[in-house]
C-alpha cells in the first residue's frame, strides 16, 4: 500500500493528464461543449472585464492626469448641462481657491490656417491661460511652451488674439508644414493674421480634445463681471494631501464669497468639481455598468453550465467511480482524476479564450467612437483573464467535488449490482432540479436584458427626431475674422452663398445655421417673456439658441405648428423676430396664444423679439433625451460677438454628395479663403455621432446573443441531463406497466416542474434587468414584457427540445436495459 | 412439455444481441410451457441467458425469433403500448435489486401499477393495504425504501408485484441481495403465494431455492437442457 502511494505520488500528474485527455477524446461531444462554452464565456468576460477595468478602475492613460480636476459652473436658474465656466467664474476660482493650484482655463475654438501647400486648413485651437502649461507640462520636441511673456495687451475683456505666439501640435507640424525644422521661430497664418510658432508639442499631446494650436488667453477688466458667457473649460490640480472633498468645500466657499456679487439670473451658482477621469467616463459609465452586469450574468451562466456539466458527469460516471473506489481509489485519487480532467478542459479553454477575447477586443476597438478610441485602445487584461478563470475553476471545483463525495459515500454493492434505483434521489435530484431552474431563470434574465438593451439602443438611433436628415448636405465654414469682423459681413456673405447655391438645379432649398440638430449641444442662452422679472415665479429658462439664414426649417423638414418661419424681410433689418420650439412654447406659455407675443433673450435684455412661429422640437446634443426647448433668430439679427463657425445646409433631388459639391463651388467661388470643411451628408454626420450607440447596439446584441446561446445550451444540457438521471426510474415504471405515453408524461412533467420553478425567478430577474436598463439609460423604453414573453417562449422551446431526446430514448429502450444501465449505459 | 392449457408458451424462441458488429446469441430455440398455478424455476450458470429469458417472458424485451403465446394470445409482435398494458395487467415483477422508486413511499410504490391501470383511488387503497398486509408491511406505508431493510424492501417489491393480481409472477434472483434469513422469508412468501394459486416463474442459481419449485428448467449457453445434461456441461466447463 505504501509502495503504491509512493508510485502514485511520483507520477501523479502525467497519467492523470493522459487519462483526462483520453477521456476527452472518447467523448468529443462533451469535450467540445465544455471547452467551447468555457472559451466563449471566459473570452467574452475577459474582454468585457478588460474594458471595464481600463475605463472605470485603472488610471487614465494620460501621464500626469492624476489629481487633475475639472471645475464647472452651475446656475440653478439656467438649468443643468452647462459644463463650462464664465470668465468671472474662472477669475473667482483662480483668486479664491486654496486647495487647487494651478487653476487654468482654456477656450476651444476652430480656426483656419494656411498650410505649406497654400491650402486653407481648419484646425482645432485652444486659447489657454498662462497657468495652463504649469498644469499640463508637455516636453516640447522643438522650442518651448507658451509663457506669460507671450501675452500681449488685452484688447477685449476676453479674446483669443492676444500676442502673436502659438504652440502647435506635432501632428499639425508634420501634416500641414512637412515637419520643417524652421517652423519654430517662423510664422504661420492663423485666422487671417500671422503668428509666431514658439514650440512644438510632443507626439500625442493634444489636450484638450485633439487641439492642434494653443494660443494665449487673457482677460480684460470686464471679464470679472461676465457671469453669463459659459465658454471656458477650467482645470486645476488638487494640492498634495488634499482630497476631492476638500477641494469641493473650498470651491463652495468661493461660490459663497461671491453670492452677493453675482447678478440675476446667475445668482445661486455653484462650482461642482469632478476628476478629469470622471468627466471623461461619466457618459460611458451607464453603458459600461450595464455591460458589466451582462458580463457578470454571462460568467454566472458559465459557472452554472460548468457545474451542471460536472453534476451530470458525476451521475453518468457514478458506476465508474464506484468501480474505482471498489478497486482501492481514495477520495484523493478521485479528486486528482477530476482535477486533471478539469485542468485539461480549463487549459484548452484558456488558450481559446485568449484568442476569443483578443478577437472581441479588436472588434470593440474598431467600432468605438472617437472620444473613446482617442483615450483607450483596449487590450486583453491578464488579471481579468485570471479572475474569470478563478471563478470558473471555483465553480468547477465545487461541483467537481460532488461526484467524489458521492462516490466515497456510495453503497458499492448496491451501485455495482444495480441497486441504485432503490436509493432515494434526495440531494442529487434536488441539485439537478435546482440547476435546471437556475439555468432557466438565468436564460430568461439574460435574454430579456439583452433584448431590452438592444431595442433601447436601436430606439435611440431610429427615434423620430423632429426633422429629416436624409438627403441634406452640410458644409462647415469657419469665417475668418479679418475678413468678416462683424455679424453684418458674415450675414452678407452667407446670403450670397445661399443665393449662389439656390441657383443650382439640384438644390431645392438651402440655409445656414450656427447649430445643427443632434450634432451640436443643447443650451446657449436663457429667455423669459417680457415683463417677467428674473426673480418672479416664472423663472428664466435655459434654451438652445440658433441663428439661421435661408430656408432652415424647410431644408431640414421641421414642421411648423403655428405661425410662420423666417421671410426675406426678417433677414434685412425688420423688427426683431423669433421662432420658438414646441417645448419652449409649452414651458413659457402653456395653452395661451403665442403668435405675436414678445420674448426677451438674455444677451439682448432691452430688445424684445416678436414670436412669429412655433416649430416642432428637435433633439440636441445626441440621441437621448427629449427635444430641447429652442429659440431661433434670423442670422442678421443675432447681434453681438461674430460667430466664427457656421453650417451651410442644402437639400435637393440629387444625392447629398452632389449637392455638397454645389455648396463647395458656391463657397469657393465667393471666397477661396473660406475653407468649407467636413463636407458630408447630415445623415452621415448623425450616423458618425451615433457610433457609440451603434457600437453599444452591436456589442450588446453580440453579447446578448452569446449569453443567450450559452444560457440556452445550459438549459438544454441541464434539462437533458436531469432526465437522463431519471431513466432508471422510468425503466422500473415501464416494467410495472407504464406505456410510452405514461413514460413521456412522467419525464416531461419532471422536466416541466423544474422549468416552471425557474420561471418566476427569471421573470422577476428580467424585470429587474429592464428596470436597471431604464435607470441607467434615461429615455429607455424598451419592450420589457414582450421581450420577457418571447424569451420565455424561446427558453421553453429549447427545454422542450431537450426533453424530447431523452424521452424518445427512454421510450425506445427496453425496460431492463434502463433499469440496469440507465440511458448512459449500453443495452445488453 | 407442451400442453394446450399453458399460460405461457414459447416455441423456438431465440434472442440475438448485436453490438458493434458482434452477434451474441443469448437464447436459442427455447421451447417452454408454463401452466397456470405452476411454480417454475429457471436455473443455470451466470451468463446462460436466464435474465434474458425472464425479460422476454415479462415482455420487457422481445424475441428475435420464435413465437410467444401469453394466455393463448401471441405476444411476440406487440407494440410498446400493448406490451406495457399486458405487463401491467398480466405480469408481476420481483427484481433482484428490488427496484423500488426512492422518491416514493412504500404505499406509493405498491400503488404504482394500479395507477397505470387507471383504477379508482378507493379500490387502489384497498388493494394496496391488502397487498401490504399480505407481506406483513401494512405498518410501513409511509416509509421510504431507504428507511427499510433489504428484506423489507424485497417484501414491498413482492407486494407491488401481486397488487395487480397478475397472471404470473416473474422473479429474477429475488434472494440475490438478501442474507439467508431474509432470503428464506421471501421464499416462504413466494411459496405461500403459490399455495394460494399464483403462477410463479423464478430465476435462481441457488439450488436451495430452485428445488422449492414444481419444476426446474435448466439453461446452458442459451439453450434448455436436461438436469443431467446441465450437470455434465457444468462439470466439463469447470473441470474434474
Amino acid at each position: 500500500m505504501e509502495a503504491h502511494r509512493g508510485i502514485g505520488a511520483d507520477s501523479f500528474m502525467s497519467p492523470t493528464i493522459r487519462n483526462a485527455l483520453r477521456r476527452l477524446k472518447r467523448n468529443p461531444g462533451f469535450s467540445f461543449f465544455a471547452v467551447a462554452t468555457l472559451a466563449l464565456g471566459i473570452g467574452l468576460n475577459t474582454a468585457l472585464f478588460s474594458v471595464v477595468h481600463q475605463v472605470l478602475i485603472a488610471p487614465l492613460p494620460i501621464p500626469g492626469s492624476e489629481g487633475i480636476l475639472m471645475l464647472t459652473q452651475r446656475n440653478p436658474r439656467l438649468g443643468s448641462g452647462l459644463n463650462s465656466v464664465s470668465p468671472a467664474g474662472y477669475l473667482a476660482l483662480e483668486q479664491g481657491l486654496r486647495t487647487i493650484d494651478p487653476v487654468a482655463a482654456f477656450q476651444p475654438i476652430e480656426l483656419t490656417t494656411i498650410d505649406d501647400e497654400q491650402q486653407p486648413r481648419l484646425v482645432r485651437a485652444a486659447g489657454v491661460t498662462p497657468s495652463f502649461f504649469r498644469l499640463v507640462t508637455p516636453r516640447p520636441i522643438r522650442g518651448r511652451t507658451l509663457t506669460v511673456e507671450d501675452l500681449g495687451p488685452a484688447r477685449e475683456y476676453s479674446s483669443l488674439d492676444h500676442g502673436n505666439a502659438v504652440f502647435v501640435s506635432e501632428r499639425l507640424w508634420r501634416e500641414a508644414f512637412g515637419a520643417r525644422e524652421n517652423l519654430v521661430g517662423g510664422s504661420i497664418h492663423l485666422d487671417g493674421r500671422r503668428v509666431t510658432v514658439v514650440g512644438i508639442a510632443p507626439e500625442g499631446f493634444d489636450f484638450p480634445l485633439r487641439t492642434d494650436v494653443w494660443l494665449p488667453l487673457l482677460f480684460g477688466d470686464r471679464a470679472s463681471v461676465d457671469w453669463g458667457s459659459f465658454r471656458l473649460g477650467v482645470v486645476g490640480r488638487v494640492q498634495p494631501g488634499r482630497s476631492l472633498a476638500d477641494a469641493q468645500v473650498d470651491a463652495n466657499g468661493v461660490a459663497e464669497l461671491y453670492r452677493n456679487a453675482v447678478p440675476p439670473p446667475y445668482e445661486g451658482m455653484t462650482f461642482p468639481l469632478t476628476t478629469v477621469k470622471e468627466r471623461l467616463v461619466q457618459d460611458l459609465r451607464p453603458n459600461l455598468v450595464l455591460l458589466f452586469v451582462l458580463a457578470g450574468l454571462v460568467l454566472l451562466v458559465i459557472c452554472t453550465n460548468l457545474a451542471s456539466l460536472f453534476l451530470i458527469t458525476g451521475v453518468v460516471r457514478e458506476r465508474e467511480f464506484a468501480i474505482r473506489v471498489a478497486n482501492g481509489a481514495s477520495p484523493r485519487d478521485l479528486l486528482a482524476q477530476l482535477t486533471g480532467e478539469m485542468a485539461v478542459i480549463l487549459s484548452l479553454a484558456s488558450i481559446l479564450a485568449l484568442a476569443t477575447g483578443a478577437f472581441g477586443l479588436s472588434v470593440l476597438n474598431s467600432i468605438m467612437p472617437d472620444r473613446v478610441s482617442f483615450l483607450w485602445s483596449f487590450r486583453l487584461d491578464l488579471w481579468s483573464l485570471g479572475f474569470c478563470l478563478l471563478i470558473a475553476t471555483g465553480a468547477g471545483a465545487l461541483t467537481g467535488l460532488w461526484p467524489v463525495r458521492r462516490a466515497t459515500r456510495l453503497d458499492l454493492t448496491a451501485r455495482l449490482t444495480g441497486l441504485g434505483a432503490t436509493r432515494r434521489s434526495g440531494g442529487q435530484g434536488r441539485a439537478h432540479a435546482v440547476f435546471v431552474a437556475a439555468q432557466v431563470a438565468l436564460a430568461i434574465v439574460i435574454g430579456t436584458a439583452a433584448w431590452v438593451l438592444t431595442a433601447t439602443y436601436m430606439q435611440f438611433r431610429s427615434a423620430d427626431r423632429g426633422f429629416e436628415p436624409e438627403g441634406v448636405a452640410v458644409a462647415e465654414l469657419t469665417l475668418r475674422r479679418d475678413r468678416y469682423p462683424r455679424i453684418t459681413e458674415q450675414n452678407a456673405f452667407l446670403q450670397s452663398v445661399l443665393d449662389r447655391t439656390r441657383a443650382s438645379r439640384r438644390v431645392s432649398s438651402v440655409a445656414a445655421a450656427i447649430r445643427l440638430p443632434i450634432v451640436d449641444m443643447a443650451g446657449g442662452i436663457y429667455v423669459r417673456p417680457p415683463g417677467v422679472e428674473p426673480d418672479s415665479e416664472l423663472e428664466s429658462i435655459g434654451v438652445t439658441f440658433n441663428a439661421v439664414a435661408g430656408a432652415y426649417f424647410q431644408t431640414l423638414s421641421i414642421d411648423f405648428l403655428e405661425g410662420r418661419g423666417f421671410e426675406d424681410l426678417d433677414y434685412t433689418g425688420a423688427p426683431p423676430v423669433a421662432v420658438i420650439s414646441r417645448e419652449l412654447r409649452t414651458m413659457l406659455f402653456r395653452d395661451e396664444e403665442v403668435i405675436g407675443r414678445d420674448l426677451v433673450l438674455g444677451p439682448w435684455p432691452d430688445q424684445p423679439r416678436r414670436i412669429v412661429g412655433v416649430a416642432e422640437g428637435v433633439a440636441q446634443g445626441g440621441y437621448t433625451g427629449p427635444p430641447a426647448p429652442a429659440v431661433y433668430l434670423p442670422y442678421g439679427q443675432a447681434e453681438g460677438q461674430p460667430l466664427p463657425h457656421v453650417y451651410v445646409i442644402a437639400r435637393g433631388g440629387s444625392s447629398a454628395d452632389s449637392i455638397a459639391a454645389d455648396l463647395t463651388d458656391a463657397i469657393m467661388g465667393l471666397d477661396p479663403g473660406v475653407a468649407p470643411s467636413d463636407l458630408s451628408s447630415l445623415e452621415s454626420r448623425i450616423s458618425r455621432l451615433g457610433r457609440p450607440w451603434a457600437a453599444a447596439t452591436w456589442v450588446t446584441t453580440l453579447i446578448g446573443l452569446l449569453a443567450l446561446g450559452l444560457a440556452l445550451s445550459g438549459v438544454y444540457a441541464a434539462t437533458s441531463g436531469f432526465l437522463v438521471a431519471q431513466a432508471s426510474e422510468a425503466g422500473v415504471r415501464s416494467a410495472l406497466g407504464a406505456g410510452p405515453l405514461r413514460l413521456t408524461w412522467f419525464l416531461s412533467r419532471r422536466g416541466a416542474i423544474c422549468l416552471v420553478a425557474g420561471l418566476p425567478f427569471g421573470l422577476v430577474g428580467g424585470m429587474a434587468a429592464v428596470r436597471l436598463a431604464q435607470t441607467a439609460l434615461p429615455g429607455a423604453d424598451g419592450p420589457g414584457m414582450e421581450a420577457a414573453v418571447v424569451v420565455c417562449g424561446t427558453v421553453f422551446l429549447t427545454a422542450g427540445i431537450a426533453i424530447i431526446r431523452p424521452v424518445l430514448s427512454t421510450v425506445r429502450r427496453d425496460a431492463m436495459g434502463l433499469i440496469q444501465h440507465g440511458l448512459s449505459g449500453r443495452s445488453a | 412439455m407442451m400442453t394446450d392449457d399453458a399460460l405461457i408458451r414459447l416455441d423456438g424462441v431465440g434472442k440475438v444481441f448485436l453490438a458493434e458488429e458482434v452477434e451474441t446469441h443469448a437464447l436459442s430455440n427455447i421451447n417452454l410451457s408454463i401452466r397456470s398455478g405452476e411454480y417454475v424455476s429457471i436455473a443455470g450458470p451466470s451468463g446462460c441467458g436466464k435474465t434474458t429469458l425472464l425479460s422476454i417472458l415479462g415482455l420487457l424485451d422481445g424475441p428475435t425469433t420464435g413465437r410467444y403465446l401469453l394466455d393463448g394470445t401471441p405476444a411476440e409482435n406487440l407494440d410498446a403500448s400493448q406490451r406495457a398494458r399486458v405487463r401491467n395487467r398480466a405480469i408481476g415483477f420481483i427484481f433482484q435489486a428490488f427496484n423500488l422508486i426512492g422518491d416514493l413511499t412504500v404505499y406509493e410504490n405498491v400503488e404504482l401499477p394500479l395507477t397505470y391501470r387507471g383504477m379508482g383511488a378507493a379500490e387502489r387503497k384497498e388493494r394496496v393495504h391488502e397487498s401490504l398486509e399480505r407481506v406483513g408491511l401494512a405498518h410501513r406505508t409511509r416509509h421510504y425504501p431507504n428507511q427499510l431493510s433489504g428484506g423489507q424492501q424485497q417484501r414491498v417489491a413482492v407486494a407491488r408485484a401481486i397488487v395487480g393480481k397478475p397472471l404470473i409472477l416473474l422473479a429474477d434472483e429475488p434472494t440475490g441481495n438478501l442474507d439467508s434469513r431474509n432470503g428464506s422469508a421471501v421464499m416462504r412468501l413466494l411459496e405461500e403465494l403459490h399455495d394460494d394459486g399464483a403462477t410463479i416463474c423464478m430465476v435462481t442459481h441457488d439450488p436451495r431455492y430452485s428445488h422449492l419449485a414444481d419444476r426446474t428448467v435448466h439453461l446452458f449457453d442459451g439453450q434448455i437442457v436436461s438436469e443431467d445434461e446441465a450437470q455434465r456441461q457444468v462439470l466439463e466447463t469447470v473441470g474434474p
